[in-house]
């Protein structure tokens, strides 16, 4: 063996070294196989290259006929739950509930520690439910998402590739996902003081503050006469943003003097 | 894990040998796209990622019907970190009838790293057909099934592949007589680590491995001899927290506590989340008395076990 081989061993150690450093950016490009899962094997070149191009699909619409058309092609593959996460996140920047609801429950037929599955599906499921008749069985279904995923995110073994640290970041950000949609399902119901509960506990234990959960916070506190802290959270919601909360916050501050305003969206 | 532990060449480091296997006729021809492999291939080799990118980013049409041009651009694409398109751009290559050792490789590599092992393993296996005399496929497969599959007897056979394919491979020894190490064959084990070092001190070479596993096997019958081990380990790879770790056993074996203490604290410190060096800690700092230390190093062992559970 000569100095090439060394100095290809050295590069590769270097790059398996940043790989490691970085497990949720790789995560981020081959998506569901790289989560803490572990990777189900494609038994053909031929199943990997469809599963492929739904990773590379240009658009959630394409992305979301290329799941159908793999699923349709290997019906039988071991990748069937990863490529319907795909699709149930496809479907959600869609908007689509009711592609979120059938494909997230796919997903957890095939992968029932799924945690994205659980959690889009916790946070999901308390939007659609507008009064209608079956609104108690929905909430309860979301409920028991939620608390799945805080049980299965606490037992979790990871792979030492993780350290630790960025583990507890990324643990403590579901977990706070977890709260936020546990607030919502409670506020939903009318359990006010509940939900204030659940999101302070969500605002609490993101590592990355975000807009919607103070707004959500921001929104409770003033639906029960506590303006000072509804005004303090909805200031916050204001300077994080995104647009949109960032106008309910707003239009929430105007009208928290004087009149109650609605808990819980969006 | 799987990732970690797979030594041995990139994708892009493959291209050492390119140019001599672009066909002669195409040369002679020289033909636009034969310019344009050209091209491409001195950025590569020169690592100037930002015009290989652009030129790549060009071809479209070219790229299209020529396999070793989408062989090229898949390593551009690797580099620039899409690694989807990369593998993708492999298998166009691969479509296209390139079968040269050097693909499969890379697209074995490139699986390998979406934690694709069957057909990583499927690809390693038609580099061997089409070079059976290349060590490297067999020195890929014995660190797969070495690490990620924990059977030694199965990677030994690939590492004796590598080395009567090419004796003068240091890493191939070194990891053969891992192997040997972990079947309980101290003796043989010892051979191949001193080959290695041997090899690697002619090439002037670094290389921590071989000394590693010379510290481990004098562990239990020649403690003098493994702390000496250990700090030759430190020597070659000081970045290396598992090199601080052995010399931190080594210490302890010896009795040497307060060294034990001071390396192993150099191990956690390049890799805090390293369970035996804070289990040691734990041990050699209660032995020393110092007990509210020794606690939070225990309470770091068993957050690392519950989080990691026995990897």
């Amino acid at each position: 063996m000569g100095t090439n081989s060394l100095r290809r061993m050295q590069s590769t150690l270097a790059l398996m070294a940043c790989l490691a450093a970085a497990p949720f950016q790789a995560a981020a490009q081959f998506g569901p196989l790289l989560d803490l899962e572990g990777a189900p094997q494609a038994t053909t070149q031929e199943e990997f290259d469809a599963y492929l191009e739904i990773l590379a699909a240009s658009d959630d619409s394409e992305r979301v006929t290329q799941v159908e058309s793999f699923l349709a092609a290997h019906p039988e593959s071991a990748l069937h739950g990863r490529a319907s996460v795909h699709q149930m996140e496809a479907y959600k920047r869609l908007d689509d509930f009711a592609g979120v609801l059938r494909t997230g429950e796919q997903v957890l037929e095939l992968l029932p520690d799924n945690l994205r599955a659980l959690l889009t599906l916790a946070s999901a499921i308390p939007n659609a439910v507008q009064g209608g008749p079956d609104d108690n069985a929905m909430l309860d279904r979301a409920e028991s998402y939620a608390r799945r995923a805080l049980a299965v995110m606490e037992g979790k073994k990871i792979p030492l590739s993780i350290s630790l640290e960025d583990w507890k970041l990324f643990r403590a950000g579901m977990a706070s996902e977890a709260h936020e949609a546990l607030g919502h399902i409670a506020a939903k119901r009318g359990l006010i003081d509940r939900a204030i509960t659940e999101f302070e506990m969500a605002v609490g234990m993101n590592p990355t503050p975000e807009g919607r959960q103070f707004y959500r916070l921001g929104a409770a506190y003033a639906s029960v006469g506590r303006t000072q802290d509804g005004t303090a959270a909805l200031e916050r919601a204001v300077a994080l943003g995104p647009a949109l909360i960032r106008r309910r916050a707003e239009q929430e501050l105007r009208t928290l003097a004087g009149q109650t305003p609605a808990v819980g969206r969006p | 894990m799987a990732m970690v532990l797979l030594l041995g060449g990139s994708p892009a480091q493959e291209l050492n040998d390119i140019e001599f296997q672009i066909p002669e006729a195409a040369r002679a021809a020289g033909d636009v796209r034969t310019e344009t492999r050209h091209r491409l291939l001195e950025l590569i080799r020169n690592r100037n990622w930002r015009e290989a990118s652009r030129l790549a980013g060009n071809l479209k049409e070219d790229v299209s019907t020529d396999p070793q041009l989408q062989y090229l651009v898949g390593v551009v694409l690797w580099q620039q970190g899409d690694k989807v398109r990369a593998i993708q751009h492999f298998r166009e290559a691969e479509r296209q009838g390139l079968q040269e050792p050097y693909l499969h490789r890379a697209l074995g590599l490139a699986y390998y790293e979406a934690h694709q092992f069957l057909l990583f393993e499927q690809q390693m296996m038609r580099a061997i057909g089409a070079d059976p005399k290349d060590p490297l496929p067999h020195f890929y497969l014995g660190r797969h099934v070495e690490s990620v599959k924990g059977d030694f007897a199965g990677a030994l056979r690939h590492f004796e592949q590598v080395v009567a394919l090419d004796n003068g491979h240091a890493l191939g020894h070194s990891y053969l007589a891992y192997c040997l190490e972990r079947l309980d064959r101290p003796g043989a084990a010892a051979r191949h680590y001193q080959r290695s070092i041997q090899l690697l001190d002619q090439n002037g070479e670094h290389f921590s491995w071989p000394y590693r596993g010379m510290a481990r096997l004098a562990l239990k019958v020649d403690p003098e001899g493994a702390t000496s081990w250990a700090k030759r380990a430190v020597q070659i790879g000081s970045d290396e927290f598992e090199t601080h770790a052995l010399l931190a056993r080594a210490h302890e074996n010896g009795g040497e506590l307060a060294r034990a203490v001071a390396a192993a604290s150099e191990a956690v410190r390049i890799n805090p989340n390293h369970a035996q060096s804070h289990y040691l800690l734990f041990t050699a700092l209660r032995r020393l008395g110092d007990r509210d230390a020794a606690q939070r190093h225990l309470a770091r062992f068993q957050e690392l076990k519950q989080a990691y559970g026995d990897q």
